[in-house]
């Protein structure tokens, strides 16, 4: 081997060692786009999207596992409606929003070294939890929309429990970087002092003769903000129409049209509950027990009791809702035939699964509106809207509206 | 930039940490009232995309945004960038509804809209919007007459 050779595989392996990728480093991100003014107003707004989704997400857990001294009111007939309808469209707007604020502080990510003290460590574990957690929350919530569960947990209670973690987290991060939000947002978006984010508040010192300049690109940061904005309006038109039916026609990700057997969507089939020959026999009673006993009435019977006619919606706890004529028994009038005047119930269905029953606290029981409904717009139960007899009660989660009603027991 | 802290403000912090460490706390006791294959199922929920974020989605986003800004010609830049910004929040709302793993069988009322369809039409609008867009910029920043067109760096950061 000559000196030569030699030489020039030593130069070769430099070259290669030269242009071996590395890691980015913060100062590779020279958009004047990393910014502080733009991160905490992009963080300002997640951050009041998750709180109305954490406060609605709260009443709508209380609503189906109600705590002693939790009461939900009967009326009015369309507020659950509204928070759950809330609940998901907020959190499908603060998508956008997330990822438009992760993308803004991204270059701390790449922090080096990557961790620089206890505290440092601290703040960016509780940077972790915050970012899980948020993903977690609006990402199993948008796929459980799409009823795509690509996982083995039940949903309710991860969900429930993940958004303490998503809140906690939230709490930690504001009051970690409280002076620079109150900086950032005492300031002009466009004024800031143009250094990015990622090198502001950095733990390690830049030198600056090796940061970069600051990089204008087309857009501004104002420009930055209305589109983090436009994208969360354009993701709430295209899947809002399935609890607002006007807007239905341009919500195209929206989960349903809103059509279904007697005009209104169904959520779980009388087929899906295995309730279809229980439901359609002949011979079907509906038990009715209280203090003063048991009794039992046929469908006719039911039929031929004084009937109360009233609109109210199903507000399915996926965000879905529709309001539908509605015409039965009232509860309180069935609950007073076995002496259970004034009493709660719990309303159980021929469903065997895990919503077949559900309780009616006695402020909701006792309301005119709330129904043991035989039909729905004039005509008898279709059987997935849970003929012969179902629970409809006013400001209430649809999954509680119980179908496909066999016995109903004074609580 | 040096702030000076509002008296108080470290009680005040120190409290917003103590309800967020509660908070965070009572949710991971939640937690573990799950089985060990629903924790696992979880964390995994939990860990990927949060990862994927930062080491996959962000950093294409950079490059993708570093390239529409510096080799697209200058009138067609912010349009681009606001479109494919749009579009790939729209998507990513859409991908759920599109696998269309949530449809069953016994109930037509369920997911029963064209979704590849209703996303193809929004995608459109947004070109069509951005695109018109472009062209009127570019016919902005090109003089009526005169020599090649060069960019008006003015126009450059025109919202």
């Amino acid at each position: 081997m000559t000196t030569k050779e030699h030489g020039d595989r030593r130069s070769f392996r430099a070259w290669l060692i030269e242009r071996a990728p590395t890691p980015p480093r913060p100062t590779d991100y020279p958009s004047r786009l990393h910014a502080e003014t733009v991160a905490a107003r992009a963080g300002l707004w997640l951050g009041i999207a998750f709180t109305i989704c954490f406060v609605t997400g709260l009443i709508s857990h209380l609503i189906q596992q109600p705590p002693d001294w939790f009461g939900w009111p009967a009326g009015p007939v369309w507020l659950y409606r509204l928070t759950q309808g809330v609940h998901v469209t907020t959190g499908i707007a603060a998508i956008p929003l997330l990822l438009v604020k992760l993308w803004t502080v991204s270059p701390r990510f790449w922090q080096w070294p990557p961790i620089t003290s206890v505290v440092n460590a601290l703040e960016r574990l509780s940077v972790f939890l915050l970012v899980g957690a948020a993903f977690f929350e609006l990402l199993t919530g948008l796929f459980n929309v799409a009823e795509v569960y690509l996982w083995g947990f039940l949903f309710p209670p991860v969900h429930y429990a993940i958004a303490w973690v998503a809140v906690g987290a939230i709490a930690i991060h504001v009051a970690v970087k409280l002076p620079v939000i109150r900086r950032a947002l005492g300031a002009a978006v466009e004024n800031e002092p143009e250094q990015p984010a990622a090198t502001s508040g950095e733990p390690v010192e830049v030198d600056p003769a090796s940061s970069p300049r600051t990089f204008r690109g087309p857009l501004s940061r104002r420009g930055l903000l209305g589109l983090a904005a436009g994208s969360a309006g354009l993701a709430v038109l295209a899947t809002v129409g399935d609890k607002i039916p006007a807007l239905s026609p341009i919500s195209v990700l929206a989960q349903r049209t809103g059509a279904g057997p007697q005009g209104l969507p169904v959520n779980r089939t009388a087929q899906d509950a295995g309730v279809v020959s229980v439901a359609t026999s002949g011979d079907y009673r509906l038990t009715v027990q209280g203090p003063g006993g048991s009794r039992q009435f046929s469908l006719a019977e039911l039929n031929g009791m004084t009937q109360t006619t009233a609109e109210l919606p199903i507000s399915c706890v996926e965000g879905w809702s529709q309001s539908a004529v509605w015409t039965g028994v009232p509860l309180r009038d069935l609950l007073a035939l076995v002496g259970a005047e004034g009493a709660g119930a719990r309303m159980i269905s021929a469903d065997q699964g895990l919503y077949g029953q559900s309780e009616v606290p006695p402020n909701v029981t006792q309301d005119a509106v709330t129904l043991v409904a035989l039909s729905l717009g004039g005509d008898p139960l279709d059987l997935d809207h849970g003929f012969p007899a179902r629970l409809i009660a006013p400001n209430r989660a649809g999954v509680l509206q119980t179908k496909w009603l066999t016995r109903i027991e004074a609580t | 930039m040096t702030v000076r802290q509002p008296r108080g403000e470290t009680a005040t912090r120190a409290t917003i940490i103590g309800v967020g460490v509660l908070a965070l706390g009572w949710g991971l006791w939640l937690m573990t009232q799950q089985s060990l294959s629903d924790l696992l199922s979880a964390g995994a929920w939990f860990v990927i995309p949060a990862v994927l974020s930062d080491l996959l989605l962000l950093p294409i986003v950079a490059v993708v945004g570093a390239a529409l800004t510096r080799y697209l010609q200058p009138w067609v830049r912010l349009p681009a960038q606001v479109a494919l910004a749009m579009i790939g929040g729209l998507t990513f709302i859409a991908l759920p509804f599109l696998t269309g793993l949530g449809k069953q069988s016994d109930n037509p009322s369920l997911l029963n809209r064209n979704y590849p369809l209703g996303l193809a039409a929004y995608i459109l609008l947004i070109l069509i919007v951005t695109g018109g867009w472009a062209l009127a910029r570019r016919r902005a920043l090109r003089p009526r007459s005169g020599p090649a067109p060069r960019a008006d760096p003015a126009a450059e950061t025109r919202w």
